[in-house]
């Protein structure tokens, strides 16, 4: 009995110890993760989570430097909700952003589905479609620059020529002006988009199309039945892509309009950029880019949870 | 494996922690002080040896005959400085500048000078940028006096006084880097607009230049043929193009009484010369409506050197870009005084200057010097086309050139855009001033952009 006791005793000590070792194996591995990540995670805390929360401190300031910030509490976000040219911009930002992305989807999509082909040269097309993607956003614009401009462009030039003797000053004009950055906007995402739309499509199991076919499903049926439904988590993921891309919009509008006619193409950023930087008031261009970010975090939450439910 | 990887690990870490702690704590007990006072003398004997070697190294030249500046002793005896220079990008990559700054570093070898180019559009941004980051660069430019303005350059009175050459210059250029009489740096080049004409257009029709501005309308209409897509004069959206206007004119858009700063822009005068240059394009339709773009000095360039329009408004440094791009229309370019008193035009050209708290202050100036001496102010206007900031250069035989006589002629009375130094007024006068081309009423517009400047300039008077 005693002996069976001192057995259970020695057991208890034994199964203590192995706990212990276990415990400290543990914290061992966990001082590991975290000696690991510490230099990632001071370069994110370094430069993406200091400058936010000084963006929150400077907007509630003004900030014209090199002089000290001021304490003005709300009055910058007072500021904001009376700013016409504030809320322009941003109107602006959403018809750029609507509109460049569905565009964008829809020509990336189409050129995909076009891809998703055996033929010759395929690679060639693949390589050539994604160019511009690669191309800077100022090369971009000067293309389309040398076609749109009234006086000098090849578009005017060659447009009395089939007919139409008074063509359009296109980027002067605030429907065209728009619609060109929107075009300019949606060739570029269209080529960011083929490449990712034709994995997608890539994997759709031929075995599906099959079955659809042997069901006497058409083409237009397969496509909406089985194309679509099963790039569903890719379209999304490149529709949130397009909407933080178009957000951040400067270069082409810069090159193409400078924000005219009459402040008709200026784009959020580029009005920050213009109180912030050019003006000096720093403060006010703070609460502006606070009031553009949950823009982009509801984007990405939602690409998130879209993404989850698709998958 | 693990113990392997986390020897690297901690050594990073201890590395970077012993980085984060400062070289000035350094403790020294009683028999180190005075190995440090042995140290030292030690180190002033040999900066005295260097720099009486330095001295001996005083170049063997007659600088001054050279067209060059003077040797510069105290220049000479820094220690080894590197100085960041900022230009316009057109200015930078030209051989001129280019040679002037070897030749400084040839003759000053303690001195480096790295150089980069900006778009002169975004050099005041790029330096604000810069100074409020605490990072600016020895040398920059643009308008000194605007910059000044802004507190975004270093006063160099001192440094002028020094150099005793003041009485040399143009006084619209020293204007340039003068802001409520202090100097900020120093003009590099000036120029002045006219007008620039296609003197066979001009003869078809049996033309002169137009000398008012009733008889710029009349003969931007008549020199016209727009069967053959001809304009009769390219306006441009730029208020610095329009101001040579207001100054022949006698429109101030801008004045100052007892230190304050105040707009006009509703005046008659001023509206009254928006009103002819504008409706060339938008109610004549004789001209082009400018391009939408920021930079608005290409475009009239591009279609008077493709024999698209008869007439333009610009500089000299135009003048040698028509040479260069156009050679085949150049011999047909004639030049006369803007249109209006005959006796005003806007002065033009930029100045470099020291930004805010750069350490270099000294041998940025020299260089400075160096960048404007005779022997390569010269060798600026002839390849350049950007013309000396210092009287005596315009007795060059360059200066005989007949398309040169009316810039020769209004640089006497030409004036600083000085709305230039007020960011956010000028924004509003230049936006009235583009929305007018793209059909605003004149008044409205100008009346919202005098609205606006005057919020502003009682917003910086307050602070």
């Amino acid at each position: 009995m005693i002996s069976k006791h001192k057995s259970a005793v020695y057991m208890d000590g034994k199964s203590l110890l192995e706990e212990k070792i276990k415990k400290k194996n543990r914290r061992k591995d966990y001082l590991g993760t975290y000696l690991f990540l510490t230099p990632a995670l001071l370069l994110l805390f370094t430069f993406s989570f200091v400058p936010i929360i000084y963006v929150v401190y400077l907007s509630f300031h003004r900030v014209r430097l090199p002089d000290d910030p001021i304490f003005i509490g709300i009055g910058n976000y007072a500021q904001l909700m009376g700013d016409s040219v504030f809320w322009r911009s941003m109107g602006n930002t959403l018809i750029y952003t609507l509109g460049s992305m569905s565009l964008g989807l829809f020509a990336g999509l189409c050129v995909a589905v076009l891809l998703n082909r055996a033929f010759k040269g395929k690679r060639f097309f693949k390589v050539f479609y994604f160019l511009p993607s690669v191309t800077s956003d100022v090369v971009s614009a000067m293309i389309f620059l040398w076609i749109f401009d009234h006086n000098l462009g090849i578009l005017n030039y060659l447009l009395p020529k089939v007919g139409l003797v008074e063509p359009p000053a296109w980027l002067l004009d605030p429907f065209w002006a728009m619609f060109i950055l929107i075009f300019v906007g949606s060739w570029r995402g269209a080529a960011y988009n083929i490449p990712i739309f034709l994995a997608g499509l890539e994997g759709v199991p031929k075995s599906y199309y099959e079955a659809a076919e042997i069901d006497g499903a058409n083409g237009w049926h397969k496509f909406w039945r089985i194309t679509i439904p099963s790039i569903m988590p890719i379209s999304v993921y490149c529709m949130v892509m397009s909407i933080i891309a178009s957000f951040q919009v400067v270069a082409i509008v810069d090159v193409l309009t400078d924000g005219g006619p009459d402040n008709s193409t200026l784009v959020a950023l580029k009005y920050v950029w213009q109180q912030s930087f050019q003006f000096n008031y720093v403060g006010y261009g703070a609460t502006m880019s606070l009031f553009i970010f949950p823009f982009l975090l509801v984007m990405t939450w939602l690409n998130l949870k879209l993404s989850k439910r698709s998958g | 494996m693990k113990k392997i990887l986390f020897l690297p690990m901690i050594l990073l870490l201890v590395l970077l922690f012993a980085a984060c702690s400062g070289s000035d704590n350094e403790v020294n007990s009683g028999n180190d002080d005075q190995n440090n006072d042995q140290n030292n003398d030690q180190e002033q004997n040999n900066d005295e040896e260097q720099n009486n070697e330095q001295s001996a190294d005083v170049p063997d030249r007659d600088f001054a005959a050279e067209g060059l500046p003077e040797y510069n002793q105290a220049i000479g005896d820094l220690e080894e400085t590197t100085l960041e220079v900022w230009m316009a990008a057109d200015y930078i990559d030209e051989a001129p500048v280019q040679d002037a700054i070897a030749e400084f570093m040839e003759v000053y070898p303690n001195i480096n000078v790295e150089t980069a180019g900006h778009t002169w559009g975004d050099m005041q941004d790029q330096v604000r940028l810069a100074v409020n980051g605490g990072a600016p660069p020895d040398l920059a430019h643009f308008h000194a006096f605007s910059m000044g303005n802004q507190g975004l350059a270093e006063p160099v009175d001192d440094l002028w006084e020094e150099w005793g050459a003041e009485e040399e210059f143009l006084p619209g250029a020293v204007d340039n880097v003068t802001w409520e009489g202090t100097k900020y740096g120093v003009p590099i080049d000036i120029n002045t607009t006219f007008y620039l004409y296609n003197t066979e257009m001009f003869e078809e029709k049996n033309l002169s230049p137009p000398t008012t501005l009733e008889e710029f309308t009349e003969v931007s209409i008549e020199v016209a043929d727009l069967d053959q897509g001809r304009y009769g004069f390219v306006p441009a959206a730029s208020t610095w193009g329009l101001h040579g206007w207001m100054v022949s004119e006698g429109a101030e858009i801008l004045t100052e009484e007892d230190g304050e700063w105040s707009t006009n822009f509703t005046d008659e005068k001023v509206l009254d010369v928006v009103k002819t240059y504008t409706d060339i394009a938008t109610e004549h339709k004789v001209g082009p409506l400018p391009p939408a773009q920021a930079r608005q000095s290409d475009h009239p360039v591009a279609m008077f050197g493709n024999e698209r329009a008869a007439a333009i408004i610009s500089g000299p440094f135009d003048i040698s870009r028509i040479e260069n791009e156009f050679p085949e229309m150049f011999d047909k370019v004639g030049t006369a005084l803007l249109p209006g008193s005959g006796k005003g035009s806007v002065a033009g050209g930029g100045s470099m200057f020291v930004p805010k708290d750069s350490e270099n202050r000294e041998a940025s100036f020299e260089l400075m010097k160096w960048i404007i001496s005779d022997k390569y102010a010269i060798r600026m206007a002839d390849e350049m086309g950007r013309h000396p900031v210092k009287a005596h250069m315009y007795e060059n035989e360059l200066y005989a050139d007949p398309l040169l006589e009316p810039f020769i002629e209004t640089l006497q009375h030409a004036e600083q855009y000085y709305l230039e130094a007020f960011p956010e007024a000028n924004s509003a006068y230049s936006d009235a001033f583009r929305n007018v081309f793209d059909g605003a009423d004149i008044e409205e517009a100008f009346t919202e952009a005098q609205e606006k400047a005057e919020e502003a300039l009682a917003r910086s008077s307050n602070e």
